[in-house]
Protein backbone atom coordinates (compact mmCIF):
# COMPACT_ATOMS: atom_id res chain seq x y z
CA UNK A 1 0.00 0.00 0.00
CA UNK A 2 2.17 2.83 -1.17
CA UNK A 3 1.97 6.54 -0.59
CA UNK A 4 0.23 7.30 -3.88
CA UNK A 5 -2.93 5.44 -2.91
CA UNK A 6 -2.99 7.08 0.52
CA UNK A 7 -2.61 10.55 -0.95
CA UNK A 8 -5.28 9.84 -3.57
CA UNK A 9 -7.71 8.67 -0.90
CA UNK A 10 -6.93 11.74 1.18
CA UNK A 11 -7.51 14.14 -1.69
CA UNK A 12 -10.74 12.45 -2.78
CA UNK A 13 -11.97 12.40 0.82
CA UNK A 14 -11.07 16.05 1.28
CA UNK A 15 -12.95 17.10 -1.83
CA UNK A 16 -16.00 15.05 -0.84
CA UNK A 17 -15.94 16.54 2.66
CA UNK A 18 -15.77 20.09 1.32
CA UNK A 19 -18.56 19.35 -1.12
CA UNK A 20 -20.90 18.17 1.62
CA UNK A 21 -19.83 20.74 4.20
CA UNK A 22 -22.12 23.42 2.81
CA UNK A 23 -25.40 21.49 3.10
CA UNK A 24 -24.82 19.59 6.33
CA UNK A 25 -21.48 19.82 8.13
CA UNK A 26 -22.07 16.64 10.16
CA UNK A 27 -21.63 14.49 7.08
CA UNK A 28 -18.43 16.33 6.21
CA UNK A 29 -17.01 15.27 9.56
CA UNK A 30 -18.24 11.74 8.89
CA UNK A 31 -16.44 11.65 5.55
CA UNK A 32 -13.20 12.94 7.05
CA UNK A 33 -13.54 10.40 9.86
CA UNK A 34 -14.01 7.59 7.35
CA UNK A 35 -10.94 8.69 5.39
CA UNK A 36 -8.92 8.89 8.60
CA UNK A 37 -9.97 5.39 9.63
CA UNK A 38 -9.21 4.09 6.14
CA UNK A 39 -5.70 5.56 6.06
CA UNK A 40 -4.97 4.36 9.58
CA UNK A 41 -6.05 0.82 8.67
CA UNK A 42 -3.82 0.93 5.59
CA UNK A 43 -0.92 1.95 7.85
CA UNK A 44 -1.27 -1.11 10.07
CA UNK A 45 0.88 -3.63 8.12
CA UNK A 46 3.98 -1.41 7.78
CA UNK A 47 3.59 -0.43 11.43
CA UNK A 48 3.41 -4.07 12.46
CA UNK A 49 6.60 -4.71 10.51
CA UNK A 50 8.36 -1.85 12.27
CA UNK A 51 7.31 -3.06 15.69
CA UNK A 52 8.47 -6.57 14.87
CA UNK A 53 11.79 -5.07 13.76
CA UNK A 54 12.16 -3.17 17.04
CA UNK A 55 11.32 -6.27 19.06
CA UNK A 56 13.80 -8.30 17.03
CA UNK A 57 16.64 -5.81 17.47
CA UNK A 58 16.14 -5.43 21.20
CA UNK A 59 15.85 -9.21 21.52
CA UNK A 60 19.64 -9.39 21.66
CA UNK A 61 19.84 -6.93 24.55
CA UNK A 62 20.53 -8.39 27.93
CA UNK A 63 18.46 -6.26 30.27
CA UNK A 64 16.13 -3.84 28.52
CA UNK A 65 13.42 -6.35 27.47
CA UNK A 66 10.32 -4.94 29.17
CA UNK A 67 11.12 -1.38 28.15
CA UNK A 68 10.38 -2.17 24.49
CA UNK A 69 6.83 -3.15 25.37
CA UNK A 70 6.39 0.17 27.18
CA UNK A 71 7.75 2.11 24.20
CA UNK A 72 5.36 0.30 21.84
CA UNK A 73 2.43 1.01 24.17
CA UNK A 74 3.38 4.68 24.34
CA UNK A 75 3.43 4.85 20.56
CA UNK A 76 0.01 3.22 20.45
CA UNK A 77 -1.50 5.61 22.97
CA UNK A 78 -0.04 8.60 21.14
CA UNK A 79 -1.30 7.20 17.84
CA UNK A 80 -4.91 6.82 18.99
CA UNK A 81 -4.99 10.05 21.03
CA UNK A 82 -3.77 12.03 18.03
CA UNK A 83 -6.40 10.34 15.86
CA UNK A 84 -9.23 11.32 18.22
CA UNK A 85 -7.91 14.82 18.81
CA UNK A 86 -7.60 15.58 15.10
CA UNK A 87 -11.13 14.33 14.40
CA UNK A 88 -12.53 16.52 17.19
CA UNK A 89 -10.57 19.49 15.84
CA UNK A 90 -12.07 18.80 12.42
CA UNK A 91 -15.52 18.86 13.92
CA UNK A 92 -14.69 22.24 15.43
CA UNK A 93 -14.61 21.00 19.03
CA UNK A 94 -11.24 22.38 20.08
CA UNK A 95 -11.89 21.91 23.80
CA UNK A 96 -12.72 18.20 23.45
CA UNK A 97 -9.59 17.74 21.33
CA UNK A 98 -7.39 19.30 24.01
CA UNK A 99 -9.04 17.09 26.67
CA UNK A 100 -8.25 14.01 24.58
CA UNK A 101 -4.64 15.13 24.21
CA UNK A 102 -4.43 15.74 27.95
CA UNK A 103 -5.79 12.27 28.62
CA UNK A 104 -3.25 10.83 26.19
CA UNK A 105 -0.39 12.56 27.99
CA UNK A 106 -1.58 11.38 31.39
CA UNK A 107 -1.94 7.79 30.19
CA UNK A 108 1.49 7.87 28.58
CA UNK A 109 2.95 9.11 31.86
CA UNK A 110 1.15 6.28 33.60
CA UNK A 111 2.67 3.71 31.27
CA UNK A 112 6.13 5.29 31.44
CA UNK A 113 6.24 5.62 35.24
CA UNK A 114 7.92 2.24 35.93
CA UNK A 115 10.74 3.08 33.51
CA UNK A 116 11.39 6.39 35.23
CA UNK A 117 11.47 4.67 38.62
CA UNK A 118 13.92 2.01 37.48
CA UNK A 119 16.08 4.68 35.81
CA UNK A 120 16.28 6.67 39.04
CA UNK A 121 17.15 3.52 40.98
CA UNK A 122 19.97 2.68 38.59
CA UNK A 123 21.33 6.23 38.80
CA UNK A 124 21.21 6.13 42.60
CA UNK A 125 22.99 2.78 42.56
CA UNK A 126 25.80 4.21 40.41
CA UNK A 127 26.39 7.23 42.64
CA UNK A 128 28.81 6.12 45.43
CA UNK B 1 -12.88 -1.29 4.57
CA UNK B 2 -11.89 0.51 1.42
CA UNK B 3 -12.66 3.64 -0.50
CA UNK B 4 -16.23 2.56 -1.27
CA UNK B 5 -17.17 3.28 2.35
CA UNK B 6 -16.14 6.89 1.90
CA UNK B 7 -18.19 7.12 -1.29
CA UNK B 8 -21.21 5.58 0.42
CA UNK B 9 -21.05 8.14 3.23
CA UNK B 10 -20.67 10.98 0.76
CA UNK B 11 -23.62 9.63 -1.22
CA UNK B 12 -25.81 9.49 1.89
CA UNK B 13 -24.76 13.03 2.74
CA UNK B 14 -25.68 14.35 -0.69
CA UNK B 15 -28.93 12.39 -0.72
CA UNK B 16 -29.93 13.84 2.65
CA UNK B 17 -29.05 17.32 1.46
CA UNK B 18 -31.19 16.94 -1.66
CA UNK B 19 -34.06 15.42 0.32
CA UNK B 20 -33.88 18.36 2.70
CA UNK B 21 -34.21 20.83 -0.14
CA UNK B 22 -37.16 18.92 -1.61
CA UNK B 23 -38.96 18.54 1.72
CA UNK B 24 -38.35 22.17 2.66
CA UNK B 25 -39.68 23.17 -0.75
CA UNK B 26 -42.80 21.12 -0.08
CA UNK B 27 -43.19 22.85 3.24
CA UNK B 28 -42.57 19.74 5.41
CA UNK B 29 -39.67 20.98 7.53
CA UNK B 30 -40.16 18.42 10.30
CA UNK B 31 -39.72 15.53 7.85
CA UNK B 32 -36.55 17.20 6.56
CA UNK B 33 -34.97 16.99 9.98
CA UNK B 34 -36.20 13.42 10.26
CA UNK B 35 -34.41 12.40 7.08
CA UNK B 36 -31.23 14.13 8.25
CA UNK B 37 -31.46 12.21 11.51
CA UNK B 38 -32.05 8.93 9.71
CA UNK B 39 -29.11 9.49 7.37
CA UNK B 40 -26.91 10.39 10.30
CA UNK B 41 -27.80 7.24 12.22
CA UNK B 42 -27.15 4.99 9.22
CA UNK B 43 -23.75 6.56 8.62
CA UNK B 44 -22.94 6.39 12.33
CA UNK B 45 -23.54 2.64 12.35
CA UNK B 46 -21.18 2.14 9.38
CA UNK B 47 -18.49 4.35 10.84
CA UNK B 48 -18.64 2.86 14.32
CA UNK B 49 -18.18 -0.67 13.01
CA UNK B 50 -15.07 0.42 11.09
CA UNK B 51 -13.72 2.38 14.04
CA UNK B 52 -14.14 -0.65 16.30
CA UNK B 53 -12.20 -2.73 13.74
CA UNK B 54 -9.43 -0.13 13.70
CA UNK B 55 -9.22 0.08 17.47
CA UNK B 56 -9.21 -3.70 17.73
CA UNK B 57 -6.25 -3.92 15.37
CA UNK B 58 -4.44 -1.13 17.20
CA UNK B 59 -5.05 -2.89 20.49
CA UNK B 60 -3.56 -6.14 19.22
CA UNK B 61 -0.68 -4.44 17.48
CA UNK B 62 0.43 -2.26 20.40
CA UNK B 63 -0.54 -4.70 23.16
CA UNK B 64 -2.54 -1.96 24.88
Amino acid sequence: MDIFQIVAIGIVGGILAVMIKKENPTFAVMVSLAVAVLIFIFLMPPLAGLIALIANITGHLSSGQEYVLVVVQIIGIAYVAEFGAQICNDAGEGSIASKIELAGKVLIMGVAAPIIISLVEQVVAIIP
Amino acid sequence: MDITVVFQIAAVGILVAVLNQVLKGAGRDDQATMTTLAGLIVVLFWIISHISDLFGTVQNLFQL
